[in-house]
């Protein structure tokens, strides 16, 4: 049985979030939105899952509850952050493969206002609170600066490297009305940003937003009559996730998709060389040029080339919402921000940014620091149906 | 002047954070570790005159941050307690509240 995604949503990403615009409400009004593209019921809704950062003190069967779902027949939460929105797509296949549910709404986001961002990157877990946030350190910024410096030296690069895929993300976001940044940034602007912790500027650091996102998923063919008449379907071909497959005791420049993308390429029987759109978890330049090594898009051996000819003159499509650190990070949102890119990119939708001829898109989630980089990374291939 | 670390009691696995379970034997035995000092692998600053330091010490990568400008591949003290300015190119490596052992700062 194959699984489609046949709907989505995101709300509106804000920098300096109005009161009104509650973690609650903006996952309602993405719930909404993807379960209207799905030109579906409310009702026709039996299965639900959610991950946010501040949903608390409520679950989701709270949200459930709230929200005025029906009856539910299954029922997931999911904490893994960047990790979060390939981790519940998958769950929710594996359901509606053995028949638990049959058409599952998945919602993740945020309200991050600058007091919720304190809050979370503060108390994020518990090597956080006793052995990073005494330092002083607040973020993982400076996590990421030692990360990049690592990178750096084994990949030989320069910052201006990396100043590519953020230049390129920013082309896609001028053509995405729904990116926070969208003015044209030069090289200039990207070398002259103030400094955050060396060698990370101000332009290699996500801007956290308010957000959600949603996905509604069904199997191929549903029992239900009059369920699901959705005319953008995307399937979904694989997923695969590794977590913690390291320790924290590498230098943390390869994911565990070094070993979950080889299991997803074999599931798809086709390698990245056959995908059209590549959306990483863009949390740090340095991360996504790992996930694309570590997925196969590019190699070590070729990496100046691909990113000062390739991505420079935009012959691989990646991140083209413009990714996190031009859309925005909506939290718990972010790890669902590219599925949702790469269903609209897949469906047609995205107008002036559509990769003419795209089919298929890679899907990457990372993050959950625990102590020194994140341990959580998953793949998800995704193609156009028919 | 030194850190805790914790050390597996039946394979001699050093950890920092502490685990409950041995990753490499499966033991749930530890002993703290004391260890006195730690060679710089690299060096950021978040604030100005505060770095983030990327640590080698007993074998295993640890998060510390130093008042001053320590370089790479230098050998310095480890200290643990409260981040203190004044010592400057020592390396602060904070304990757990439940790591605290008696008689430390």
């Amino acid at each position: 049985m194959s699984v489609r995604i046949i709907g989505a949503g995101e709300t509106k990403y804000t920098r300096h979030p109005e009161a009104a615009a509650t973690t609650p409400r903006v996952l309602a009004q993405a719930a909404r939105q993807a379960v209207r593209e799905a030109e579906l019921a409310w009702g026709d809704i039996d299965g639900f899952a959610v991950s946010s950062f501040t949903l608390k003190p409520d679950h989701a069967i709270d949200l459930a509850w709230r929200l005025g779902l029906g009856e539910l027949r299954w029922l997931q939460q999911d904490t893994n952050g960047g990790a979060s929105g390939i981790n519940m797509l998958q769950s929710a296949v594996d359901a509606v493969e053995a028949g638990r549910a049959e058409t599952i709404l998945l919602l993740s986001g945020d309200r991050m206002d600058a007091e919720a961002f304190r809050h979370l990157v503060h108390r994020y877990n518990s090597a956080t609170e006793d052995h990073l946030a005494p330092l002083p350190m607040s973020g993982p910024n400076a996590l990421f600066a030692l990360l990049t410096q690592r990178q750096m030296n084994a990949l030989d690069l320069r910052k201006k490297d990396y100043g590519q895929l953020v230049l390129s993300q920013r082309r896609w976001a001028a053509r995405n009305p729904g990116a926070v940044y969208r003015k044209p940034m030069t090289m200039e602007d990207y070398l002259s940003a103030p400094v955050v912790a060396p060698p990370l500027g101000r332009y290699d650091c996500v801007p956290p937003v308010t957000g959600a996102d949603a996905l509604v998923i069904q199997a191929a063919r549903p029992k239900t009559a009059g369920v699901g008449g959705a005319s953008t379907v995307v399937r979904v071909l694989a997923t695969e996730g590794s977590f913690n497959f390291d320790d924290q005791d590498t230098d943390g420049t390869h994911t565990g998709l070094r070993t979950a993308a080889p299991r997803a390429w074999e599931r798809v029987g086709f390698g990245p060389e056959e995908i059209d759109v590549f959306n990483v978890y863009d949390d740090y330049p340095a991360m996504s040029l790992a996930q694309l090594l570590d997925i196969g898009a590019c190699a070590a051996e070729d990496i100046g080339r691909f990113l000062n000819e390739d991505i420079v003159l935009d012959k691989v499509a990646v991140n083209t919402s413009g990714g996190q650190l031009s859309a925005g990070q909506a939290g718990a949102a972010a790890g669902m921000h590219g599925l949702v890119e790469a269903y609209r990119q897949l469906s047609g939708q995205v107008g002036e940014r559509q990769v003419v001829g795209a089919r298929r898109a890679a899907v990457t989630g990372y993050g959950m620091v625990l102590y020194r980089y994140g341990a959580c990374a998953n793949i998800a291939v995704l193609e156009a149906d028919g | 002047m030194t850190v805790h670390f914790s050390e597996c009691s039946s394979c001699r696995s050093v950890y920092f954070p502490e685990r409950l379970v041995c990753r490499r034997c499966g033991g749930d035995d530890f002993q703290t570790l004391p260890v006195r000092a730690g060679v710089v692998q690299g060096v950021t600053e978040l604030e100005a005159g505060v770095v983030i330091v990327d640590v080698l010490a007993a074998g295993i990568r640890v998060v510390a941050s130093c008042s001053g400008s320590p370089r790479t591949g230098e050998e310095l003290e480890l200290y643990s307690g409260a981040f203190d300015r004044r010592r400057t190119r020592k390396l602060f490596i904070p304990h757990a509240v439940s790591h605290r052992l008696e008689g430390e700062a």
